[in-house]
């Protein structure tokens, strides 16, 4: 091999990439989860996007005086905003969808899920979800309005 | 024969688990190297990475260029270290990585073995917070666009190309400095 420092540049990001991998490899979980993923994957749900997130805003503090952290997730027909609490290692999620209704809320995050009720007015809280990635199916009783599955999200 | 990205793409779409495992061959690095390169510690990292992945498999039938997934992660990929970093309630004065606090480096796994990797730690130690971010996600940005890249170090894209091509310059002569024979 040439001299490393006068390796051609595409050798020498290669070795550079092979370096990476030898002090700092991707974990073997982390592939796995990424591998395990697409068993996640809805195929009715319309999807809600996160359109606004409080933690982004400019001078303000998650922990600070700024109150909790509000996202906002979007789709054509329906809203859904969630305020987060945390608590160690878990978060209290409490949610309200835009179009006051009820719905059977299902929370999707690391190694598991777990179910809710909106009230009529739309209104739901669920405790204890793990810290990590997070995301919402949202079922619709009266059937006029497809499900909503919100983008995931680290909480 | 390899198959393209795009028809990795549409097949995992349609919910082809070999074709999406290939995909995050692919594409793992990146990720993980991009969620690194924002400072992120091995676990917030693992987070970003995680939901990174998962926000793809929604998004994956929605893709306006399914060809450039690599782009696409690496926006999501900064993003969401970009949230996650907000939450860590870390001083995060602007989008300039350069200010950040790097928790990247030393990297947590086991000191270089052989001489190569020996040569390329002693340089990297010695490069710029910016150029070694830099050139490590570069190094395995596989077929992501320019203005990704720019945007995942949050460089300006008009400066990218200068700043990578001093960055590389930075790091031969710290590699040159080493290899040439101390015999004083």
């Amino acid at each position: 091999m040439a001299d490393l420092a006068h390796l051609p540049e595409e050798e020498l990001l290669a070795a550079i990439a092979a370096f990476f991998d030898d002090v700092d490899p991707v974990p073997e979980h982390v592939l796995a989860a990424a591998k395990g993923s697409l068993t996640w994957r809805t195929i009715d749900a319309e999807l809600a996007e996160l359109v606004e997130d409080t933690a982004l805003l400019a001078g303000t503090s998650v922990r600070g005086a700024h109150g909790p952290r509000l996202l906002t997730f979007s789709a054509p027909d329906v809203s859904v905003v969630v305020e987060v609490a945390e608590l160690g290692p878990t978060r209290r999620l409490i949610g309200q969808l835009g179009d006051p209704r009820s719905a059977a809320i299902e929370v999707r995050f690391r190694g598991g899920t777990t179910w809710v009720d909106a009230d009529q007015l739309g209104r739901f809280v669920v405790d204890g979800v793990p810290a990590g990635p997070v995301s919402l199916v949202c079922r619709f009783p009266d059937g006029d309005i497809a499900p909503l599955v919100t983008d995931w999200v680290t909480l | 024969m390899a198959m393209t990205t795009a028809a990795l793409v549409a097949a995992a779409s349609k919910g082809d688990e070999q074709a999406w495992a290939e995909l995050v061959d692919r594409y793992a690095r990146l990720v993980w190297a991009v969620a690194r390169a924002h400072g992120l510690s091995p676990v917030d990292a693992a987070d970003v990475c995680q939901t990174t992945w998962l926000r793809l498999v929604e998004h994956i039938d929605k893709l306006r260029h399914p060809e450039s997934v690599g782009s696409w992660l690496i926006t999501a990929a900064r993003r969401e270290s970009y949230r996650v970093l907000r939450q860590l309630d870390r001083e995060v004065p602007t989008e300039e990585v350069d200010e950040r606090d790097d928790r990247s480096w030393p990297p947590a796994g086991s000191r270089a073995a052989g001489e190569t990797h020996a040569r390329l730690w002693h340089a990297f130690e010695q490069l710029t917070d910016r150029c070694r971010r830099l050139l490590r996600v570069w190094a395995v940005a596989v077929d992501a666009g320019y203005p990704e890249i720019a945007m995942a170090l949050g460089i300006p894209v008009g400066s990218i190309g200068p700043t990578r091509a001093r960055c590389l310059e930075q790091l031969r002569g710290l590699l040159g400095l080493r290899s040439t024979p101390d015999r004083a």
